[in-house]
């Protein structure tokens, strides 16, 4: 049997799953993009930018922008400092509860976000679980805040934060930390020399998937947060469902779409730099 | 117990006081199972010592309870006579090359070296400095600035071994260093290694399950098996006088006669079934129980008509290897392995034939019944 | 060395509270779940399984629950069949070019669930196609097929080519190697793909929101209707039962392949 004979011949396979893509992908992407490039006009539509600056001209979306920048970055921050233990966790530990631990991390990921959003709706609504614990002095608004938001996604997406460390953890060498102590660095100069730049990889996926997934959030920040603390999502069902605006809508998708890669570039250059400063230091 | 392997107990108590590096009675264990009885072993100032053993032997195991990474449970360990049992390994400043280097990736070849006097808080230009002379004793002086998977192996290797230098480490340890490297430059590393040493003069333990490398470099040699120091001496002793059939089976090849010694008139011959040998050996034990004779192959000589004893076969299979020729010989007492140089002097033919022989002094005896090796 | 390392208390400190942070929200709506009261309150005075059966008597919940399997048993045929075959065909080729395809077949992952959603969303309207199902169909197909494939090709990989040269060796041609040896060793893979676009689509919540129809409407859809309104016993029992059906799939997913092998790459 002839190597190239059965390449060509098997290449095409790929065929219907390309061809889903292309279609169901840029063409859909196409018409958004027309639908906020166009207003209503008679008899059809005509080309203009219109649906851009009305928004971009609007406090009121700049505020639903900022806000669900904010959000984002706190719940990423929150889901790495909290995250990077956790992988710490999983690195070292030795004992049967690592296998348990890695179970507890990964299995709410088999469950879907609407229950795992409802469960701290209940533990946050005014008559739920968190309030029914503590004393009446201690109780505090937390139902439809920024703050419930933010633990809500950072509880979903954390998952994903400790496996991308953990996949990078996983490729340091044991023996290199064994080197550093028996050089002399103490457990704090081991972990900033050694563990840090070492897993700074999965720092950097961990927080592109952490912070894109709370930006484009949906279901997460509108049950948890109500109509009082509109994000993007929000905004982005409101005119595309309820006022099935699709012009709007359009542009502000496109919208939500520039700034998660704007995001996610800014992201990407910050952790080249360190790399570089890391890399150039002498 | 040991005719040949005797101490005075007196040289034993003074070799302990001088021993810098001292392990008593250690005891290392994994959930239930012991990589470590009850281990001593003691090694004196500047000396290059070998810890020689099959893997799972407890050798590395021994190597991780001294830098202080693999916990004990029993025993102790004194560095030039400080316990340093419970230190931690950062106080303990013993210099270790791991098997893999251990190289710090994101590190050039020269922050590696650096790294354990940055953490001393040394000053920047006692640093460089000290980091040149580490390069130029390896000599990488103009690869300072790779990293280390811009190097080689070998280089990679050097770089480990000046960054554990340093620290001037009180100690060195090195997990089985040479395993990495292809066998041109595993013997090229063995001559830098011994040289570096003696530069340095500092204490070493080196770790390896070769022999060839054990014996090349250690000036004494420990064999373990099974978590237990199976003999210790130089490599000469351990070849020639191996106190165990672990320690003959695992060093070199050897073949074995089981027997006993009796007496032909008043000259002692060693007796396997109807034949009898004279042997010149120490016997291991008195009252005349059973006895393995262990005889190397080199030790054999074939159609030498002049040598004491004797014994008739048939050649059943010939092995080249490059400078020798392995000579297997089926005989009424089993199947001997005789080796001989390749000297362009003719070779029997396998059916040949011949006689094997060795002189009385040859041939080592071992207590009791062995199994003969495959 | 038997001393308590502060660190390592530390450590275990650590991972109990991170455990109970993980699985606070799920444990929460176990309990909640079987009250035995009209109303949410922590923790219930009694118990019962009186919501459950409420739950299971809901029309919409009904609907939804087997509108949700249509459509992940759909998805999953569908993603399935495209994704294996672009895998066998991909994870064979020496071509850079066809290799390349995986990145591509995989873009649907790196846009996020809700610009897909509202991408599908117009361009169904401008076809006037019914977004749900067909919609919401194409939707689920998108962001799964990339896992049959990533999944499928990794056991490709594994599996190495030699078993697959001996068989050409003895004369098998392309197609009869495919069936009988290189399909069968890469089942499990094949399989754990499977499974997990099912699951996918039967949780995916923003594309299912934004795509639904009256009448045709995915559970975690309906959910999310109902929870909209705040809290509700009912809402609380059907997501008990998600949790528990997602419980029973894991389980059966782990003694298949082992959950922790399939996500996170443990032995």
């Amino acid at each position: 049997m002839n190597n190239v004979v059965r390449n060509n011949s098997a290449g095409f396979l790929a065929l219907p799953a390309i061809l889903v893509v292309t279609i169901f992908l840029f063409i859909p992407f196409a018409v958004i993009f027309q639908n906020s490039m166009t207003i209503p006009s008679e008899g059809g539509f005509a080309w203009s930018v219109k649906n851009y600056t009305t928004i971009l001209g609007d406090s009121f979306y700049w505020e639903i922008i900022i806000r669900t920048l904010r959000i984002s970055l706190i719940t990423t921050a929150a889901a790495l400092l909290l995250g990077y233990p956790a992988a710490m966790y999983l690195y070292f530990s030795k004992s049967r509860w690592r296998r348990v631990f890695l179970f507890v991390v990964v299995s709410p990921l088999f469950i879907s976000v609407i229950v795992r959003t409802y469960g701290w709706l209940i533990i946050f609504a005014p008559s739920g679980a968190l309030n029914a614990m503590l004393p009446e002095a201690l109780q505090f608004p937390i139902y439809k805040t920024e703050t419930a938001i933010v633990i809500g996604l950072m509880h979903i997406y954390i998952p994903f934060m400790v496996l991308a460390l953990n996949a990078s953890m996983a490729k340091i060498d044991g023996r290199f930390l064994s080197a550093a102590y028996s050089l002399g660095a103490s457990r704090v100069m081991a972990f900033r020399d050694i563990m840090l730049p070492l897993s700074r990889p999965g720092i950097l996926s961990g927080t592109i998937v952490v912070f894109s997934v709370s930006m484009t959030a949906f279901s997460t920040p509108v049950l948890l947060g109500g109509s009082s603390n509109k994000t993007m999502a929000y905004i982005i069902y409101q005119k595309n469902i309820l006022l099935a605006n699709d012009h709007e809508g359009g542009a502000l998708a496109i919208i939500l779409l520039l700034l998660a890669m704007v995001s996610l570039t800014v992201f990407n250059t910050i952790g080249d730099a360190a790399a570089r400063r890391r890399g150039g230091a002498r | 117990m040991n005719a040949t392997n005797a101490t005075n107990p007196r040289d034993r108590k003074s070799e302990e006081q001088d021993a810098f590096l001292a392990i008593d009675g250690l005891q290392v264990k994994y959930g239930q199972t012991i990589a470590l009885h009850d281990f001593d072993l003691h090694i004196k100032t500047g000396e290059f010592f070998c810890l020689l053993g099959p893997s799972g032997c407890g050798k590395s195991t021994l190597l991780g309870a001294i830098a202080g990474f693999i916990p004990t449970s029993k025993g102790r360990i004194h560095l030039d006579r400080t316990d340093i049992t419970r230190l931690s390994q950062q106080q303990r400043e013993i210099g270790i090359v791991f098997q893999s280097y251990a190289l710090f990736p994101h590190m050039t070849a020269a922050e590696n070296i650096a790294y354990g006097l940055k953490v001393r808080q040394m000053a920047t230009s006692a640093i460089d400095a000290r980091v040149s002379e580490l390069l130029a004793l390896v000599k990488l002086h103009d690869k300072g600035g790779r990293l280390p998977r811009q190097l080689s192996g070998g280089e990679q290797q050097r770089v480990a071994i000046a960054r554990a230098l340093a620290i001037s480490p009180r100690l060195m340890l090195l997990d089985e260093p040479l395993s990495n490297l292809d066998a041109r430059l595993r013997d090229e590393m063995r001559v830098e290694l011994k040289r570096i040493q003696s530069a340095t003069g500092v204490t070493t333990v080196f770790v390896t399950h070769d022999q060839e490398e054990a014996f090349g470099l250690g000036d004494r040699v420990a064999v373990l098996n099974h978590g237990r120091l199976e003999q210790l001496g130089t490599p000469e002793e351990i070849y020639r006088q191996p106190r165990t059939d672990f320690v003959a089976g695992f060093i070199g090849r050897a073949n074995r006669l089981q027997g006993a010694m009796e007496l032909a008139g008043d000259v002692p011959v060693f007796r396997t079934g109807n034949q009898t040998f004279v042997i010149k050996a120490a016997v291991p034990q008195q009252g005349g129980g059973p006895l393995t004779l262990l005889l190397r192959p080199e030790e054999l000589t074939i159609g030498d008509s002049a040598k004491v004893n004797r014994l008739c076969g048939r050649v059943i299979d010939i092995l080249y290897s490059g400078q020798t020729i392995s000579v297997r010989v089926a005989t009424d007492c089993g199947e001997f392995e005789a080796l001989r140089m390749s000297d362009g002097q003719s070779v029997p033919a396998v059916g040949d034939e011949i006689e094997i022989g060795w002189d009385a002094d040859a041939g080592h005896l071992l207590p009791g019944v062995t199994e003969r090796a495959p | 060395m038997n001393i308590i390392d502060p660190w390592s208390m530390a450590r275990r400190a650590f991972a109990v509270l991170f455990a109970s942070f993980m699985l606070a929200p799920l444990l929460v709506i176990l309990i909640m779940s079987f009250t035995n009261e009209g109303y949410n309150r922590f923790p219930p005075p009694s118990y019962g399984i009186r919501w459950y059966i409420a739950a299971f008597e809901t029309p919409a919940f009904q609907q939804g629950f087997l509108f949700s399997l249509k459509v992940a048993v759909i998805t999953c045929a569908i993603s399935g069949l495209i994704g294996i075959s672009a895998a066998i065909g991909i994870g064979r080729s020496e071509s850079r070019w066809v290799r390349s395809m995986a990145t591509y077949v995989s873009l649907p992952l790196t846009v996020p669930n809700i610009i897909i959603a509202i991408m599908l969303l117009q361009t169904f309207s401008r076809l006037s196609i019914a977004s749900s199902p067909y919609g919401l169909i194409t939707g689920h197909v998108l962001v799964t097929t990339p896992y049959v494939l990533r999944m499928t090709m990794t056991s490709l990989e594994t599996l190495g080519r030699q078993t697959e040269l001996a068989s050409y060796s003895l004369g098998a041609s392309w197609f009869y190697t495919l069936r009988r040896v290189v399909l069968p060793q890469i089942a499990p893979g094949m399989v754990g793909g499977l499974l997990f676009a099912f699951l996918l689509s039967f949780d995916e919540v923003t594309i299912s929101i934004f795509l639904s129809l009256p009448g045709a409407t995915t559970l975690p859809s309906e959910i999310f209707g109902y929870a909209s309104q705040g809290d509700d016993p009912l809402v609380t029992a059907i997501s008990g039962f998600m949790i528990l059906f997602a419980a029973l799939f894991v389980l059966v997913v782990e003694k298949l392949f082992g959950v922790l092998r399939l996500i996170a790459n443990e032995k």
